[in-house]
């Protein structure tokens, strides 16, 4: 009895979704996919057996991309969604290899390389006057719910970020104007409800609140497939309202990651974590209201590259002295869209 | 009323435990599915066991200057903690080993799974694998506290550290019944030492995994079934300590308790998907200033009540 196969064909696929600048469509469509065939999300590569990267990558990108394939063990598939649309094809035949046993014993024959050493950087005085280790860690570009082309070179010591330097990667490829307002031949209150839901999904997720997370995920796919307003009304008022009045979300998130109004923020960015994350599901419902119309949008600026660029100039300072935990939560309550920077001149 | 069972009960040991931490994996598998909308629940009940299936298949992983012994020891380690701690849990009337200072036993066991995740984090040689062992330093100095003296409440009690003694002790009416505080604080330090939600910060995503960042094929199968052995081994000894063990009406003791044990896991898997992750700064707070005193008071209570 051929076990290897028989163990292949049953594996559960465990995909890896490296988002790219200029890729948010084919993410969408990707993560959609995963979800409706149960496939769950890896956190790192070790996890993965399946790479799935949304949208064209270049130069450095594509060496973190590689990176990170390398040092996925087999049996592993990888699939390059460059559209929206070919991502149940491509996502098919990535499976379709994956449980392929004679193509995974080829592939086991090459060595996993091991991921990057982690680099000392000397050692410092901490926020206590003690001098520790320091580790120079990058975060992004391939990190779960982390925002496209995003890269973060921080010097950590424990789990504490001393110091931060933003980096940007993938922007060549991307052709301008940010996906989310043209997709689907929606209308731009729909774009910006699944803006708005996607972006309290990844916040969702990394607060450890799975249901709501996968409850905001299903809402933002549904708002851009389509679906009558008359039907998701109610469901998203639900969510909004579980999401704005939990206890624990609050007692969690209060405080964390504070934004001072002298750093002149977008307003819809100020405030904490909780503040943001209240807005933006709030934000959702009113866009909800009349779906289908034009007219002046909630709970955005409207200029995503000015919120952007406000983003980059402004984390390291807002990173610095803030645990890695509290780091992770304040990028996903700002997430910022890195694609819409590429009509401006960019300088992190 | 307890007796311990022949030599070869130790053996029974494990598949017992095997059994009740793949039916908690299975319920926690069909919690999942129907949350995200995904096709056919049914399905959702095979997948854990694909899921090992799957590891069993997969390349085992290195990492550059790890230390090799100790990080793949971390997993069996936790395994076998697990287990050990169930030695001193009744099943019914049978027992696989009857301590008089079982209890002392039990917690011993236990702290041994500190050693086990810590040494997962480290010894990857890796930054978030490390980040996710120093959280759950963070955490074992938050929880084992409130564990501690919630586990001392039923001993003073039946004022004995043997488990049959308090089993015993629990004829008239079940400890979980007098003492609620030391058996909620005991349920939610059993979540907390079995790192699984709301406590699962030591492996959450925002560190792509944590201790278990760098863990592939069977490596990362004996660390999760033995993180599932440890979850099985509290739920067994809160039936034992606060919910009377194996006493029942009508069906055997056996079974009694069987029924028990999966009733308080299903509990704890469900608490885990209803509640988001508490971070250890929160969760530091909350031990220090809540659940240590709640505790505290607890156990003096039932002392004056004893006495």
């Amino acid at each position: 009895m051929d076990l290897r196969g028989w163990l292949s064909r049953r594996l559960p696929v465990r995909p890896l979704v490296v988002p790219v600048p200029g890729g948010t469509a084919s993410r969408l469509a990707a993560e959609r996919t995963c979800r409706t065939r149960g496939w769950y999300s890896a956190a790192s590569p070790a996890e993965a057996n399946l790479l799935v990267v949304a949208g064209a990558t270049d130069g450095a990108l594509e060496a973190a991309v590689e990176r990170v394939w390398q040092s996925m063990p087999a049996p592993r598939a990888r699939a390059a969604i460059a559209r929206a649309e070919h991502a149940e094809g491509q996502l098919d035949a990535a499976e379709a290899t994956l449980r392929d046993t004679f193509r995974q014993r080829r592939q086991a024959t090459e060595t996993v390389h091991p991921g990057p050493e982690p680099e000392m950087a000397g050692r410092g005085e901490d926020r206590d006057g003690l001098m520790l280790d320091q580790l120079t860690v990058p975060l992004g570009p391939v990190l779960p719910e982390w925002p496209a082309g995003l890269v973060l070179h921080t010097t950590v010591q424990g789990d504490v970020i001393q110091d931060a330097r933003v980096e940007l990667l993938g922007l060549g490829q991307v052709s301008g104007g940010t996906p989310w307002w043209p997709y689907g031949g929606g209308t731009p209150r729909r774009g910006l409800a699944a803006r708005h839901l996607d972006t309290c999904a990844s916040l969702l997720t990394l607060a450890g609140a799975g249901r709501a997370a996968i409850t905001a995920r299903r809402l933002r796919d549904d708002v851009l497939l389509g679906r009558p307003a008359a039907e998701l009304t109610g469901p998203l008022r639900r969510w909004s309202a579980g999401v704005r009045r939990s206890w624990p979300l609050r007692w969690l998130l209060s405080g964390l990651g504070p934004v001072d109004d002298d750093l002149a923020p977008p307003p819809h960015l100020a405030g904490d974590v909780l503040a943001r994350l209240r807005r933006f599901a709030t934000a959702a419902e009113e866009a909800l209201a009349d779906l289908d119309e034009d007219g002046a949008l909630p709970g955005r600026s409207g200029d995503e590259s000015g919120d952007a660029q406000w983003t980059i100039e402004t984390l390291p300072r807002l990173l610095a002295g803030s645990e890695l935990a509290a780091a992770r939560l304040l990028v996903a309550s700002l997430d910022p869209d890195i694609e819409a920077l590429t009509g401006r001149e960019v300088r992190p | 009323m307890i007796e311990l069972t022949p030599w070869w009960g130790a053996l029974l040991l494990p598949p017992v435990l095997a059994a009740f931490a793949v039916a908690a994996a299975v319920f926690d598998s069909a919690l999942t599915a129907r949350a995200a909308g995904a096709p056919a629940p049914r399905a959702a009940a095979g997948a854990p066991l694909r899921a090992a299936g799957g590891l069993l298949l997969q390349q085992r992983r290195r990492t550059l200057a790890a230390d090799a012994p100790l990080w793949r020891g971390a997993g069996i380690t936790l395994a076998a903690a697990g287990v050990l701690a169930s030695l001193v849990t009744p099943l019914g009337r049978w027992a696989v080993g009857d301590l008089s200072v079982g209890i002392v036993w039990f917690n011993a066991m236990e702290i041994v799974a500190w050693a086990a995740v810590w040494l997962a984090g480290w010894g990857a040689n890796s930054a978030f694998g490390l980040v996710g062992g120093y959280r759950f330093i963070a955490q074992g100095l938050s929880y084992e506290l409130p564990h501690m003296f919630a586990l001392t409440a039923p001993a003073i009690g039946a004022g004995s550290l043997r488990v049959a003694d308090v089993v015993s002790a629990q004829d008239g009416l079940w400890f979980a019944v007098w003492m609620p505080v030391a058996f909620l604080v005991f349920l939610a330090t059993v979540l907390a030492m079995a790192f699984r939600r709301p406590f699962d910060h030591p492996v959450s995503r925002d560190t792509a995994g944590g201790v278990l960042a760098e863990l592939s094929g069977v490596d990362r199968l004996v660390f999760l079934a033995g993180r599932w052995l440890l979850l099985v081994s509290g739920a067994g000894m809160a039936v034992a300590l606060f919910l009377g063990g194996g006493a029942g009406p009508l069906l055997p003791a056996w079974l009694w308790s069987v029924l028990k044990t999966a009733a308080v896991l299903a509990a704890l898997v469900w608490a885990g998907h209803r509640l988001p992750t508490v971070r250890m700064d929160r969760f530091a707070e909350l031990a220090w200033l809540v659940l240590i005193p709640a505790t505290l008071l607890q156990a003096l209570f039932v002392s004056i009540v004893v006495i």
